[in-house]
């Protein structure tokens, strides 16, 4: 009796099995080409190809539906439900496939037989793949002055050395919490108000932070009243650059007992930056020898960065 | 009789001395008023606007009335800078240009574009124009010259090589 109903389960357990590899096949082929990524799905069925449907969907995602439950096979191995295709992300969703570029401004369909294939050429925004990957810079740290450009001077040095040093040290701290940073100017250099400029609004950092010297015996954060380029984000801009100054104002009080002002000028940078930016004025106690007082500013700053950026986070997660 | 002839003349003399010091007396008051009119008609009356600490500050100057509207702004200029701190203080004026268009060029020397403070620069931008514009409202725009050169900035915040007038009209 009970060889009889292990023989049952086993009989039952292999029909689903079968069941299940029943799914037809569909074999995708994936080639990048200069403008556009080609996706070939071929199958023995006509139907499966003859209903098939494609479409870009609003979020520029592409999407590819079958008439039936199929199994999309690709170099070699069966795709799960959530798979990356050489940098594509491509996951499952209601019966149809999503590949996920966010990048795709147009597709053409192409059905053909013997076999039958169903071609889709999903053409890219050239810009925008060729910004990824500056893109990645998420903070753009801009040591000021630099080359003939020298700076005030403060206990005998220069504020263009001063700003290289603490930028270069804040980079690298912030690169070990898991920070991307990028550096305009890495060594003493000449390097004009435009040219930041542009580095900083094709890079389109997350955080633009300019880093100079004062004069006094205080911080001063700048941030522009207005912003020249009027951007369609630009109250998410004003949002951050507020909660910036916030978590400056508050780690760098409770840490430091210099002065702490806060002023709205139209800094060059700042006004004609696409992104949130900020310019911060160091006292001018601040010296290349005492690495303590450098330190302390370095570890501020990086605190202000990492809690500005995680309530960034929070604040489009909410939005979801 | 001797004594009344006496007594007469002198007070004779008396009168005429007295007579002769009020006429002297009120010709002098008469001319230095004169005087003084006539400075005040060769003297005209500017604003001008300083950078303090934070914010600008404002004070009234004098000076000698000129036709020509160059030579007004050249010491309208010349009072500004020296109302300045060191090093701005110093500042030549090498060259005062205007075109078609009411652009007026000024062409300083380098001192004038000494290292500083953000907030600094930007105020000292501010009043400069405002100056200028205050005092000769035909001013279209101003473009700072240093040496007869244009530069990008006078201490590396503020791009000058366009125009003043987003820093000067900025609220």
């Amino acid at each position: 009796m009970r060889k009889i109903m292990f023989i049952i389960i086993s009989i039952i357990f292999s029909l689903s099995a079968n069941a299940q590899e029943e799914n037809p096949r569909v074999l995708l082929k994936f080639g990048k080409h200069q403008d556009f990524y080609r996706f070939v799905f071929i199958s023995e069925e006509f139907d499966i190809i003859h209903s098939s449907s494609v479409v870009l969907q609003k979020d520029e995602k592409l999407r590819v539906s079958f008439s039936k439950e199929i199994q999309i096979e690709f170099e070699g191995r069966i795709l799960q439900t959530e798979n990356t295709i050489r940098g594509i992300k491509f996951y499952k969703k209601n019966g149809s496939f999503i590949f996920s570029t966010s990048d795709i401004k147009e597709i053409k369909v192409f059905k053909y037989e013997n076999p039958y294939k169903i071609v889709i050429d999903a053409y890219f925004n050239q810009e925008s793949i060729e910004e990824k990957p500056q893109i990645k810079g998420a903070i753009l740290i801009d040591a000021g002055h630099g080359g003939k450009q020298e700076g005030i001077v403060v206990n005998g040095q220069k504020e263009k050395d001063i700003s290289l040093f603490i930028c270069k040290e804040l980079a690298a701290k912030l690169a070990q919490k898991g920070i991307n940073t990028s550096l305009p100017r890495a060594s003493d250099e000449d390097l004009s108000i435009k040219k930041r400029l542009n580095i900083a609004n094709n890079l389109k950092p997350r955080i633009f932070l300019s880093i100079h010297v004062s004069s006094g015996d205080y911080f001063t954060i700048y941030n522009s009243p207005l912003k020249k380029e009027k951007t369609d984000d630009g109250s998410k801009i004003s949002f951050i650059e507020e909660k910036f100054i916030n978590n400056f104002t508050k780690i760098f009080k409770l840490r430091f007992n210099e002065q702490i002002y806060q002023e709205k000028i139209p800094v060059t940078i700042l006004k004609n930056s696409i992104s949130p930016a900020l310019m911060i004025e160091l006292p001018r106690k601040v010296s290349l020898l005492d690495k303590t007082y450098n330190n302390k500013i370095i570890d501020a700053l990086t605190q202000v960065v990492i809690e500005t950026l995680s309530t960034k986070e929070k604040t489009k997660e909410d939005k979801k | 009789m001797n004594k009344k002839k006496i007594i007469s003349i002198i007070l004779i003399v008396s009168v005429s001395l007295a007579l002769g010091l009020f006429y002297f007396y009120l010709r002098e008051n008469n001319v230095i008023s004169n005087k003084e009119n006539k400075k005040e008609q060769q003297l005209e009356n500017f604003k001008i606007f300083l950078p303090s600490t934070k914010e600008l500050i404002t004070k009234e100057v004098y000076a000698k009335k000129e036709i020509q509207e160059l030579k007004k702004i050249e010491i309208i200029i010349e009072s500004f800078l020296r109302e300045l701190n060191s090093p701005f203080k110093e500042t030549r004026i090498l060259g005062i240009y205007r075109d078609k268009e009411n652009i007026v060029y000024i062409d300083l020397s380098s001192d004038f574009c000494a290292p500083m403070d953000a907030l600094q620069e930007y105020l000292l931008l501010k009043a400069f124009y405002k100056t200028l514009k205050n005092n000769f409202p035909w001013i279209n725009d101003i473009k700072i010259l240093i040496n007869n050169k244009e530069i990008e900035t006078l201490s590396g915040h503020f791009l000058i090589e366009n125009s003043l007038k987003e820093y000067g009209e900025e609220n």
